[in-house]
């Protein structure tokens, strides 16, 4: 075959690919034609969107780890202090557990604040045993919320960078080092650690476990190749401390301070980024109640942020519309689902011909090959993160990847219903009110032991070893 | 006025990528369609989004760089 041939055969596909492509086209077009076509545009929506999201977050997320995470910068040279502030109230469970795993790092400029918010036990009192190693113990005597004493612990720091280290949260070795790594740019206004559920015998923790592995990790490589991120985790963050002051600091009018304050920097032209390499390891709710009070919080501050920031028409940050698009695609897809689930319901009570894209057989053999895509994403996620997990010393995570196949009945029984509650609360709710935190119960301690300085494991395989003289 | 023009410009960039995408996998899951045509729909609206993400990320940078050394001269 002649190479002219052969050019000749590939444009005849690909115009035949072209013409097929716009024949589809216009026929999507008709949905809004007329009331049915369009009822029916909204029950394919109903059943795609879930495999579309899949299929973006993993291509960028592919495009993430091949063009960015493989090159994200190392310096074994500590430049930047660091503040790290412990916001805390009521949590004498976990405080020394958090603090023990801060003074095991080997970082060298860094300063540990701890910052009681009116704790009624014995918080405060643990935290101050620690200050003859250096850690600084702010008591408030009244509530200012997590907001307020981190705005507390703002007014009184003086180093580069604050982080901010829950305290439930345990940081493994080399944690606080690799977080100041990406500030190396000067566009970079904070940075978001990896966060690993601590996974007790509770099959709740397992199914968010697998969740923040395959999902949430998932879809943070993805917002991070857009430019941004929806949000930092609430759990380990870090800030550069100019722009914290820039944008006014913490601010109390939401539930969910993070994502506020991650919209609040990035529309005033700071970028954040997220590093995969730093992991942390939080405690889960082990209870429904627990799991459904926290992703009402999350869904009613992603409305009130949407609210506060939504209106991105002057933004100089791109990065935003695409997040945003997301987030309100994601709610609309959850109110068109439940629609078609009761025009299904109504058809098969009533016998009456209502619209529908699917019979429900071809619909439940959609949702089965969505479920094996979640697998697939879930495993990819997995391949991904398990040299971190490997290198810290725990499980990779694969055991939880079939999980992926009942996420649709976690999602549906437990993240919708809180999702729905959430915005109606953020709807009804009285704006400029100060948002108090509720602790969320989660399981009582840590099930892994805090790692000390002495025996710390090999460092992540990405990331080169700490110079001696820094340790 | 031009930051918002702009951003029009990108948010229909954006809606575009998405269409690409749905008109993929519309042709293959829902229309049983031929694998091809489907997969590069695909691949042609994530490559937009890629696009349209280094641009708008470049003129982001831009714009925070002139704001800076405008700063910088001014003393502030």
């Amino acid at each position: 075959m002649s190479i002219g041939h052969l050019m000749q055969t590939i444009a005849a596909w690909f115009q035949a690919a072209f013409r097929e492509w716009l024949e589809a086209a216009a026929a999507e077009l008709t949905h809004l034609t007329s009331l049915d076509r369009f009822v029916v545009g909204l029950g394919e929506y109903a059943l795609l969107f879930p495999v579309g999201m899949s299929v973006i977050w993993m291509s960028f997320a592919l495009l993430f780890v091949l063009r960015r995470e493989r090159r994200l910068p190392w310096s074994n040279d500590a430049t930047l202090s660091v503040a790290v502030v412990v916001p805390a109230r009521n949590e004498e469970s976990g405080i020394a557990s958090t603090i023990e795993s801060l003074l095991s790092q080997d970082y060298p400029l860094m300063r540990i604040h701890v910052v009681s918010d009116a704790s009624d036990d014995e918080t405060a009192a643990i935290a101050r045993t620690y200050e003859s190693r250096g850690v600084i113990v702010h008591e408030l005597a009244h509530r200012h919320g997590k907001a307020g004493g981190l705005q507390v612990a703002l007014d009184a720091v003086t180093e580069d960078l604050f982080m901010v280290v829950d305290a439930d949260t345990v940081c493994e070795p080399g944690a606080i080092r690799t977080m100041t790594q990406q500030f190396v740019d000067p566009y970079v206004g904070g940075v978001t650690g990896n966060p690993r559920v601590d996974h007790t015998g509770c099959p709740l923790t397992w199914i968010q476990s697998m969740e923040y592995m395959g999902i949430i990790g998932l879809i943070k490589r993805a917002d991070s190749f857009w430019g941004g991120l929806f949000t930092v985790s609430g759990a380990a963050a870090c800030f550069r401390t100019s722009a914290l002051r820039a944008v006014g600091g913490w601010s109390g009018v939401s539930v969910t301070e993070d994502i506020e304050l991650s919209w609040r920097l990035q529309k005033a032209g700071h970028e954040l980024a997220y590093e995969p390499r730093a992991l942390f390891a939080i405690q889960a709710p082990t209870s429904v109640g627990a799991l459904y009070r926290q992703r009402k919080r999350w869904a009613r501050g992603m409305w009130e942020t949407l609210r506060l920031h939504g209106n991105l028409s002057a933004t100089r940050n791109a990065s935003l519309l695409p997040m945003a698009a997301q987030a309100i695609a994601s709610v609309i897809w959850m109110v068109v689902t439940l629609a078609t689930a009761g025009l299904w319901i109504v058809r098969a009570v009533t016998g009456l011909d209502v619209a529908g894209p699917f019979d429900p057989i071809t619909a439940m053999k959609l949702l089965a090959f969505t479920s094996m895509l979640f697998v697939g994403q879930t495993a990819l996620a997995c391949l991904w993160e398990s040299d971190y997990m490997r290198s810290a010393g725990r499980p990779t995570g694969w055991r939880f990847v079939p999980l992926a196949l009942v996420f649709p009945f976690y999602y549906w029984l437990v993240i919708v219903p809180s999702f729905v509650a959430g915005i109606v609360g953020a709807l009804r709710a009285t704006p400029g009110g100060l948002a108090l935190w509720e602790r969320t119960a989660r399981s009582a301690s840590h099930t892994r032991p805090v790692p000390s300085a002495d025996g710390m494991r090999r460092p992540m395989s990405r990331v080169p070893q700490p110079a001696a003289a820094d340790r | 006025m031009i930051q918002a023009l702009i951003n029009a410009v990108m948010g229909l960039g954006y809606i575009a990528g998405l269409f690409l995408v749905w008109v993929g996998m519309e042709m293959y899951v829902v229309d049983g369609g031929r694998f091809g045509p489907a997969f590069l729909s695909v691949v042609a609206g994530i490559a937009l989004w890629a696009g349209l993400v280094s641009i708008g990320k470049a003129l982001h940078r831009h714009a925070i760089r002139v704001e800076r050394t405008v700063r910088m001269e001014r003393g502030q």
